[in-house]
């Protein structure tokens, strides 16, 4: 394949060409209660072109193989066309590579029997039906591999093989006319082994689902929240994390005035790291789609805005390091600049002492969608608990926060030193809290749990 | 594909092919200065088939070897729920609305980026330093449905987007003017004054009170509200017994004002098409009439566990991706609500103070299925003694469509179309609103 590509690439004729071809089988066996529901298999088989001419950037995407000296000969001829208006683009240079790469795992999920990922699963569904109130669940098992190829005209030449595993699950509880549902996820990760001896995991996301019922809304107004770590997560890549991805930012003026680099953003505690390299973790990646390798960058440092996310193009355009984040989720989509594992780096604070200084306020968990405008960010959180006098209290539900991110992170006052990588995660990925999670992207949030000042809860 | 299916025949009691293949051009100008163009060539295929009452499904591109598709919808069928229903062979007779315009079938790319340099240029002479993407798609989907039962038949759409977008300070976002049509079709400079016109509203930034008073929800954000009604009045939904409608039926559960019409008949509407996914033809329905619930939506399957059979609304995609999905889902066609008979004006002067939403943050919190919302109002703006007084700042709009579509005062005369539905400006008395400017 890489010779095939690398043959096609030469004759486009533009200042730089780059071709990719992926392979991707995805199995989902999933189960409505403890029946298997579906066993699907998607197979995705295409590739993508892009090119430079006289500074347009030109891309194609196509399903057959034989369209690739057709989509090549497309690209030249429009990055030219396009260069009457916009002759703006250059690629920061970066590394030549060969490489091949095949994930680590102790269990390949491969290997694995189907009706071993049958039975784990239903082991799973079985506890989750066992518990008081669940009325029913849909849960699925999903693996992904992929084989994929990318040769730019400048000699880089990758093979990766990426493997994803993951258990996901939706609880339904109900009382009355009353339905409460929660989902959660394991693994996305490619090994099968981060999927075994997970019960009390599962058993405590049954229960905090039934517990909703009972729960009462919490009433709109400004609280102290402590975010637990998914949460605090969730905050991370939504409200600050999109505002990094550089490409969103090489054309807007305002949107660079606001974040110039060490600019202050928060306490001198603050810092806030993406990080495609971290082992085992759901957004971690060799490769970028351009053939840069994954990194850490430092976004936040001491409080102070450090560095953005960065594609090759963003990166020229901005005089940026170069970062490897420039990504799509399928050969069908183009890349655009996209986290990997973001997080806010360890504290010092134990969780206790967070209350503690919270006093009176809410302890939120679990993110629920999300979703920013600019400086402004809207998401909900799973389920929390009021916190009265620093001690926690009665469980409250339907919570939604929001608030501009720049005031929200100036007011981290304590950063937890409870720092843990989630699992799932993924970026536009299940729509509308419903049971068919669509993974869009590999990657990957965490953190500690953090305390926040003054943050505006909206309910009901 | 017919290879396909013989293959598969030969092995199972009943097979179905659905064949998309779709060739298009997305088009983006960002702000003034950096372009970027995907031409997409997509072939996909999904294959369901029939075993001993139990069905199997794959999907994938359409290059794929054969013998893998009917293997592993045989090994999928082994495992796969038990179905009542057959693949249908009934015939689409002829109806449905125009879908396919010649225009945009050999329309070049050269031909956008001279639409982008017109609408550009319009906006020059008028706000030359209005932050402004632009984003053309123009689309070619050819569909297939072929099965056991003798259905072979094809229909080719084409779909044509324009999308303005100006942002503002500070911000990736602002206010968004989209339009998609099956139609070529001229961005109306009247669209493109308003985006100026609001563009330039919204430079004075206000706090908003916290308390109860009407919204009114423009037509580009009340898909937001109507996602509630497709979850509700889905099919799949009411089999499982987790929607409210569930008991509904011809019941009232909105205010008189309230029709709600699902038309895949629609000239030139995004949603029209002569069958569904699953090749059954599609029809018009009354989801709700007069505020009276009147139908669910179904696919073959759940139409089937329900016992009335598929509404031809069994759709393999989805909102949000790109492609085949794996499973058909009940999905409206075309929603189309009954417009009022307001102008935009009226609605606002009838507010004596009020929030304008042009478009949510957050559309997915809250309870869905139980028509719960609370959302962030992401791009709008605040009225006092009818008149807009400047944007809306940190704003989040709670209810419930089930108690909140009973209180709508009025609706503007024209329909837009927005992800969901063509709908109408919604103005709705009494709805929660949480500001940062006090009481």
């Amino acid at each position: 394949m890489k010779n095939n590509l690398q043959q096609a690439i030469q004759k486009s004729g533009a200042d730089y060409c780059d071709a990719m071809y992926e392979d991707t089988r995805h199995t989902t066996i999933s189960f409505n209660k403890l029946d298997i529901q579906n066993v699907s298999n998607t197979v995705l088989k295409g590739g993508r072109v892009s090119a430079l001419a006289n500074g347009a950037y030109a891309l194609s995407s196509f399903t057959r193989l034989e369209d690739l000296d057709n989509a090549i000969a497309t690209v030249s001829r429009n990055a030219r066309a396009l260069s009457r208006f916009d002759s703006t683009n250059r690629l920061m240079p970066a590394p030549i590579v060969e490489d091949s790469v095949v994930p680590g795992m102790t269990i390949d999920p491969r290997s694995v029997d189907f009706d071993e990922k049958v039975r784990l699963a239903r082991e799973y569904l079985s506890l989750v039906l066992a518990a008081p109130q669940v009325f029913t669940a849909y849960g699925s098992y999903n693996e992904t591999f992929t084989r994929k190829t990318f040769v730019n005209s400048e000699g880089t030449r990758i093979d990766q093989d990426i493997v994803i595993c993951f258990f996901s699950c939706r609880i339904m509880a109900q009382e009355g006319n009353l339905t409460e549902s929660m989902g959660f996820s394991i693994g996305f990760d490619a090994d099968f082994n981060r999927l075994l001896d997970r019960h009390e995991l599962v058993e405590e996301k049954a229960r905090t689902c039934a517990g909703l019922l009972k729960a009462k809304s919490v009433s709109p107004g400004t609280y102290n929240i402590v975010a637990d770590r998914d949460l605090s997560g969730i905050f991370t890549h939504e409200a600050f994390g999109h505002l990094s991805e550089a490409d969103d930012t090489v054309n807007n003026k305002s949107l660079q005035d606001i974040l110039v680099i060490g600019k202050r953003l928060g306490n001198d505690h603050l810092n806030i790291i993406d990080d495609g390299s971290v082992a085992g973790a759901s957004g971690t990646y060799m490769y970028d789609d351009q053939g840069v390798r994954a990194t850490r960058t430092e976004l936040v440092k001491d409080g102070h805005l450090n560095a953005r996310l960065h594609s090759r193009l963003s990166a020229a355009q901005l005089n940026g390091e170069v970062t490897g984040n420039f990504r799509a989720c399928d050969y069908r989509f183009k890349p655009q600049v996209r986290m990997s594992n973001i997080f806010i780096d360890q504290g010092e604070t134990p969780f206790g002492e967070l209350l503690e200084s919270a006093d009176n306020g809410l302890y939120l968990c679990g993110g629920k969608g999300g979703q920013t405008m600019g400086d402004l960010f809207t998401f909900g959180a799973q389920y929390g608990y009021e916190i009265n006098n620093g001690k926690l209290g009665k469980m409250v539900k339907d919570i939604n926060i929001s608030g501009n991110v720049f005031e929200t992170l100036g007011n981290i006052e304590k950063i937890g030193n409870d720092f843990d990588m989630g699992e799932g995660g993924g970026c536009g990925k299940s729509r509308a809290g419903l049971f068919d999670m669509q993974m869009l992207d590999k990657s990957g949030t965490g953190g500690p749990s953090v305390l926040i000042n003054n943050v505006v809860i909206g309910g009901e | 594909m017919e290879k396909l299916l013989s293959l598969a025949a030969a092995q199972c009691d009943e097979a179905e092919i659905c064949h998309i293949q779709t060739r298009s051009a997305p088009l983006d100008f960002y702000n003034w200065r950096q372009t970027e163009i995907v031409t997409r060539n997509l072939d996909e295929v999904s294959l369901r088939v029939i075993k001993n009452g139990k069905i199997g499904v794959v999907k994938g591109s359409a290059t794929e070897d054969s013998e893998w598709m009917v293997k592993s919808a045989l090994i999928a069928a082994e495992n796969g729920p038990e179905v009542t229903f057959h693949f249908p062979g009934e015939s689409t007779l002829g109806g449905g609305g125009k879908i396919c315009d010649t225009r945009l079938l050999d329309m070049d790319t050269e031909q956008m980026i001279r639409d982008g340099e017109d609408i550009y240029k319009y906006v020059r002479e008028r706000k030359p330093d209005l932050p402004l993407n632009l984003h053309f798609d123009n689309e070619v989907t050819t569909v297939t449905v072929m099965n056991t039962s003798g259905k072979n038949e094809s229909y080719r759409k084409t779909l044509y987007t324009v999308c303005l977008l100006s942002m503002y300070q500070r911000s990736k976002e602002g206010i968004n003017k989209e339009i998609t049509q099956c139609r070529y079709f001229k961005f109306p400079e009247k669209i493109i004054d308003e985006l100026i016109h609001e563009n330039r509203l919204s430079e004075i930034e206000l706090k908003t009170p916290t308390h109860k008073m009407p919204v009114l929800f423009r037509a580009s954000s009340t898909w937001s509200l109507l996602y509630r009604i497709l979850e509700g009045a889905n099919g799949a939904q009411k089999v499982r017994g987790v929607t409210p409608l569930k008991d509904k039926l011809d019941q009232k559960i909105f205010g008189d004002n309230v029709t709600l019409i699902d038309d895949p008949t629609r000239d030139w509407a995004p949603g029209s098409t002569p069958f569904d996914d699953e090749g059954v033809p599609t029809r018009k329905k009354m989801i709700v009439e007069n505020g009276v619930f009147r139908n669910f939506i179904f696919d073959l399957q759940n139409g089937a566990k329900d016992g009335n059979g598929s509404t031809g609304n069994g759709i393999k995609r989805s909102m949000w991706t790109r492609g085949i999905e794996v499973s058909p889902n009940p999905r409206f066609n075309n929603l189309v609500m009954s417009p009022g008979d307001f102008s935009l004006e009226d609605l606002i002067s009838r507010m004596d103070e009020g929030i304008i939403v042009n478009d949510v943050i957050g559309f997915h919190s809250g309870n869905i299925l139980q028509g719960h919302y609370s959302m962030n109002v992401g791009i709008g703006f605040y009225v006092q003694d009818g008149k807009i007084q400047g944007r809306a700042m940190d704003t989040m709009i709670a209810g419930n469509i089930y108690e909140d579509f009973h209180r709508i005062s009025g609706m503007s005369r024209e329909l837009e179309y927005n992800p969901i539905a063509y709908s109408p400006d919604i103005l709705i008395e009494d709805v929660s609103v949480t500001g940062t400017a006090g009481d």
